[in-house]
C-alpha cells in the first residue's frame, strides 16, 4: 500500500482515535491490555482500509472494525495479569465536575460495565455513544426491537447495581 | 442526576487515554498481529497438513504381494479417497475464509468464523473414521497373512479374541487422544467466540 494511502489512513485515524481508545477502555482493565487491543485494532482497522470505501463516516466504519476486534478476534496476552477490577490509575475525574460521591458512583458503574459480558458491553459502549437503534442493530446483526429490549434489560442491571 | 446520564457525561468528556502520535500510529499498523484467526489459522493448516501426509508415513509395504484382488481393489479406491478428501475439504475452506470480514457485523463474523470451524471439525471426523477404518482393515489383512497367526489359531479362538480386543483397543485410545487433544487446544481458542456467538442468539 502507497504511502500515500498510509498517511491519509493515520490522519483519520488521529482525528478518531478516542473512539478506539474507548472501545480498549470497556474491554479491558490495565494499560497493557488497552495497548494491546489498541494495536490490535489499528492492525484490523489498516489491513480493512482498502475497502473504507467512505460511503459512510469513518468513525462509523471503524467502529464496527473496532468491536470485532474486540469482540471476536483479541487475544489476551498472557504477560498481562488477568484482575477482575479495574486499574483507575488511568482514569481522571475531576474534582471541579464531580464530587465524592458521583466519583464513587462512575467507579462503581466503569466496575460493572467491565463485569458485563462482550456483548452487553457493545450495546452500553453505543448506548453511551448515543448511536441509535437502527445503528446499533447495523452493528451487531440483531433486529431492532431485540436491541431495544436488551438495552432496557442491561441499563436496569447497572442501575440496581448503584441502588439495591 | 441520573446515574447513566451522569456515566454518560463523563463517558464524553474522557480525554485520560494513552494517547499515539501519528509516528507511533505509523509504526504501530506495521506491527505483526497476533489475533485469535490467526491462530486458528495456523492450526488449520497445520491439521490440513497432518491428515495430509498421514497416509504417507502410514505407506509402509508398496509390494502387491499378498493381496487379494478385492483386497487391492479396496487399497485402491481409499488411497483415491485419501487424496480427494482433503482437496475438498481445503476448497470448501478457503470459500468459507473469504467470507470472514471484520467489516462485517458482530453476529456474521462470529458466525463466519464458526462455520469455518465447523468444516474443519467435520474434516477431522471424516479422517478420524477412514483410519480408524484403515487401521482395522490393515490389522485383518496381517492376521490373515501372518502365517505365525495361521499357526497360531491353532491354539483356539482365545489368541484370536485377544489380538482383535488389542485392536479395538488401540483404536479407542487414538480416538480417545485426538478428542482431548482437540477439546483441548479449540476449547482455549474458540471458547470466547462461541460464548459471544450464543450470548447473540439468545438476544434474538
Amino acid at each position: 500500500m502507497n504511502q500515500d494511502l498510509e498517511k491519509e489512513f493515520v490522519d483519520l485515524l488521529n482525528a478518531n482515535q478516542n473512539i478506539i481508545h474507548k472501545i480498549c477502555r470497556v474491554y479491558t482493565n490495565n494499560l497493557d491490555s488497552h495497548n494491546d487491543l489498541f494495536q490490535e485494532i489499528l492492525i484490523q482497522l489498516w489491513k480493512s482500509y482498502p475497502t473504507y470505501k467512505g460511503d459512510s463516516k469513518f468513525s462509523t466504519w471503524a467502529y464496527r472494525v473496532s468491536l470485532n476486534t474486540a469482540i471476536s478476534l483479541f487475544r489476551k496476552q498472557s504477560r498481562t495479569i488477568q484482575t477482575a477490577t479495574i486499574d483507575f490509575s488511568l482514569y481522571q475525574f475531576s474534582s471541579q465536575d464531580y464530587n465524592a460521591e458521583e466519583e464513587e458512583q462512575l467507579k462503581l458503574m466503569y466496575q460493572a460495565i467491565y463485569q458485563l459480558n462482550d456483548i452487553d458491553k457493545a450495546l452500553i459502549l453505543l448506548y453511551l455513544e448515543d448511536k441509535n437503534y437502527k445503528e446499533i442493530s447495523e452493528t451487531l446483526g440483531i433486529s431492532e426491537i431485540n436491541v431495544r429490549v436488551k438495552m432496557n434489560r442491561v441499563k436496569t442491571r447497572l442501575k440496581k447495581i448503584l441502588n439495591p | 442526576m441520573d446515574e447513566l446520564e451522569l456515566l454518560k457525561n463523563h463517558w464524553k468528556k474522557q480525554t485520560d487515554f494513552p494517547h499515539k502520535s501519528k509516528s507511533e500510529m505509523h509504526l504501530l499498523i506495521r506491527k505483526s498481529s497476533s489475533n485469535v484467526l490467526k491462530w486458528i489459522i495456523i492450526i488449520n493448516i497445520l491439521e490440513f497438513a497432518f491428515f495430509f501426509l498421514l497416509p504417507l508415513l502410514m505407506k509402509v509395504d508398496d509390494s502387491n504381494d499378498g493381496y487379494t484382488d478385492t483386497q487391492l481393489q479396496i487399497i485402491n479406491i481409499s488411497e483415491y479417497i485419501s487424496y480427494a478428501i482433503p482437496v475438498i475439504f481445503i476448497v470448501l475452506y478457503i470459500r468459507l475464509m473469504r467470507r470472514i470480514q471484520v467489516t462485517d457485523t458482530v453476529s456474521t463474523l462470529l458466525s463466519n468464523i464458526l462455520q469455518a470451524r465447523k468444516l474443519l471439525n467435520i474434516y477431522i471426523y471424516t479422517n478420524i473414521i477412514i483410519f480408524s477404518l484403515a487401521i482395522i482393515f490393515g490389522a485383518y489383512i496381517g492376521i490373515q497373512q501372518d502365517e505365525a497367526f495361521a499357526m497360531s489359531s491353532s491354539f483356539g479362538p482365545f489368541y484370536r479374541i485377544l489380538i482383535i480386543t488389542f485392536i479395538v483397543i488401540m483404536v479407542l485410545v487414538f480416538l480417545l487422544f485426538a478428542w482431548l487433544f482437540y477439546k483441548l487446544l479449540y476449547g482455549f481458542l474458540m471458547r470466547r467466540l462461541k460464548r459471544n456467538y450464543e450470548h447473540l442468539k439468545q438476544i434474538e
